[in-house]
């Protein structure tokens, strides 16, 4: 897109078109480039406006949350911060974001740690969801024998995977690992089961004329396979994701040390209120922007 | 007549027991070598699974298909398909859903540059060469009929297999499909005659473009009912054939046929009904 704009603005100079010039569908390449720059504009504008239209429904909405914390307030939690008030610190928290003594660690890298062992758990996790999630899809044998076992482990919650694998991982890592395998567990499913999905949902059609035109495994794989099961592949990711920093905080809380989650529950009990809500908020803004990454890939990946 | 294409008392059952149902039976068929044969039958008569037959996309359970003399024992790249609802893989372009085929197919037997021009030769018979960066959703549906056409020719089979292919279209498309089939077949012929078997349930359309007609009865067990021989000379006018005599006459014995099949049962029923 840019290049097409630098393009056409080097043209207009060189030959400047008149309008009457301009209206004329045929000659030169004056019209042609006032043709595009009005394409151009008009998208900009079309863009522009829908863009300003979420950001006014995003607006109304986060108007609508505030409202309902500060009734909340006002009603039944009077010890409970207020927005301002959690404004106020989320503020002063901020200024100093990678503050890196020890007793006052900057929010800044508390975050990143927790970002961190999330990407690194969320990443290993995928690395076996994936594959085992296309195992079970194209092969009958590998569904019954591995969905029971996923249909077991799914429910089973964080906060018991947790001392589980302490327990598990005593010799090997301790507790940096326990969190590690815990947000690996617990995040590991939608990804298997959608992707499990996707790969068996290959249209019928499909596959009839990868049979037809004589389609060998790799090319079936490559042009039928995976761009058919890709949607539900990143479907399940995103859902993922959302789960992987939903128990991040429950580890952090339980193994302590360093992070956002344990910085809400240290906060917590060192009575400073406005600090944990404030990083209630830092979770969930992320959580949210984590997912919005995820929203785009998908959305990529379906007009492909 | 040289047989090029046998079907040998065909046969055809799905499910088994209790769930056994027979689709067709001893369904013989000899066809020559650059023939155009319509399959015409009311729905649920196992045109498709005849076709399907053919293909090798499934194995018969009694007789066999013969090609060029040799059973056939699975799809192979003697024989494509044009499918009813196109069949087109969505996320490719309309190029790579011709190429991947041509690709597939001629693999290491021609040099990349070869498989690029063939794949550009048939989209441009049918006039889609420049929409070929294009995917299948931005088409209409009969731009998206002719790739899945320029697909099947490209591949350059020796049978081509037609399963209702303009079934889904509106009549003008359809009509101006007839003629690009028929003028990428004759001059596909020019090289080497292709036979073709092509599934419809469109009288005039049958008439039209084949050179026999094949009525299949009403299943299940379905069975051939009659073979119709269609000795209009080539190239058809369209417009002249709607009076000419041959094809009033044809058309008379094909409806007759046809509608012969579908009162039965529903006479049956009343019968039943009293």
């Amino acid at each position: 897109m840019s290049k097409i704009a630098t393009v056409t603005l080097s043209q207009v100079p060189a030959r400047p078109a008149s309008p009457l010039e301009a209206a004329r569908p045929v000659s030169g390449s004056g019209a042609a480039v006032l043709a595009g720059l009005r394409m151009i504009s008009a998208k900009a504008w079309r863009h522009g406006r829908s863009y300003a239209v979420s950001l006014l429904w995003g607006a109304a909405s986060m108007s609508l949350l505030l409202a309902a914390w500060q009734v909340a307030c006002l009603t039944i939690g009077k010890d409970l911060p207020t927005p301002l008030s959690t404004y106020h610190t989320l503020v002063e928290l901020l200024s100093d974001p990678f503050n890196p003594d020890r007793n006052s660690l900057g929010i800044g890298l508390q975050l990143w740690e927790s970002l961190r062992r999330v990407a690194v758990g969320f990443g290993l996790g995928s690395l076996i969801a994936i594959p085992l999630g296309v195992l079970m899809g194209a092969s009958h044998v590998a569904k019954r024998l591995l969905d029971p076992i996923s249909q077991i482990l799914r429910p089973v919650s964080p906060l018991v995977w947790f001392p589980l694998a302490l327990v598990a991982f005593k010799a090997a890592g301790g507790t940096a690992s326990a969190s590690l395998f815990t947000i690996l567990i617990t995040s590991l499913w939608p990804t298997v089961i959608s992707t499990a999905f996707g790969v068996s949902s290959v249209p019928e059609d499909y596959r009839t004329v990868a049979r037809v035109f004589q389609f060998s495994r790799d090319r079936y794989l490559l042009k039928v396979l995976i761009p058919h099961a890709l949607p539900h592949i990143l479907t399940g990711l995103r859902v993922s994701m959302g789960i992987a920093w939903l128990v991040i905080v429950a580890t952090e809380m339980l193994s302590g040390g360093v992070g956002i989650g344990f910085f809400a529950w240290d906060s917590y009990n060192a009575g400073s209120y406005e600090k944990m809500v404030a990083a209630v908020v830092v979770i969930g803004v992320v959580g949210l922007l984590l997912d919005r990454v995820f929203d785009l890939l998908l959305r990529r990946a379906q007009r492909a | 007549m040289s047989v090029y294409l046998r079907l040998d008392r065909l046969g055809k059952e799905f499910g088994r027991g209790r769930e056994k149902s027979v689709a067709i039976q001893d369904v013989s068929l000899d066809v020559a070598q650059g023939e155009f044969v319509a399959l015409i039958g009311h729905s649920g008569c196992g045109k498709s699974t005849v076709l399907n037959l053919v293909a090798g996309l499934q194995e018969p359970t009694t007789g066999q298909v013969l090609l060029d003399g040799n059973r056939v024992a699975g799809p192979g790249a003697d024989r494509a398909m044009v499918f009813q609802n196109y069949s087109l893989l969505p996320w490719l372009t309309v190029f790579d859903n011709v190429y991947q085929a041509v690709d597939a197919v001629f693999g290491n037997l021609m040099p990349r540059y070869r498989k690029h021009g063939v794949t550009e030769r048939y989209l441009r018979m049918v006039s889609l060469w420049d929409h070929r960066t294009k995917r299948p959703s931005q088409l209409s549906g009969g731009m998206r009929q002719r790739v899945s056409i320029a697909r099947a020719f490209a591949v350059q089979p020796r049978v081509l297999l037609l399963d209702e292919p303009f079934g889904a279209l509106d009549a003008l498309t359809k009509g101006s499909l007839h003629e690009e089939l028929l003028h990428m077949w004759s001059s596909e012929a020019q090289r080497r005659p292709q036979t073709v078997l092509m599934v419809t349930h469109d009288i005039d359309e049958a008439i039209y473009l084949s050179d026999r007609i094949v009525v299949m009865g009403n299943g299940p067990a379905a069975r051939v009912a009659e073979v119709i021989g269609v000795p209009l000379e080539r190239p058809r006018d369209k417009r002249e054939l709607m009076h000419d005599r041959t094809f009033l006459l044809i058309k008379e014995r094909l409806l007759e046929l046809l509608e012969e099949g579908f009162s039965k049962p529903t006479y049956q029923s009343e019968a039943s009904a009293a």
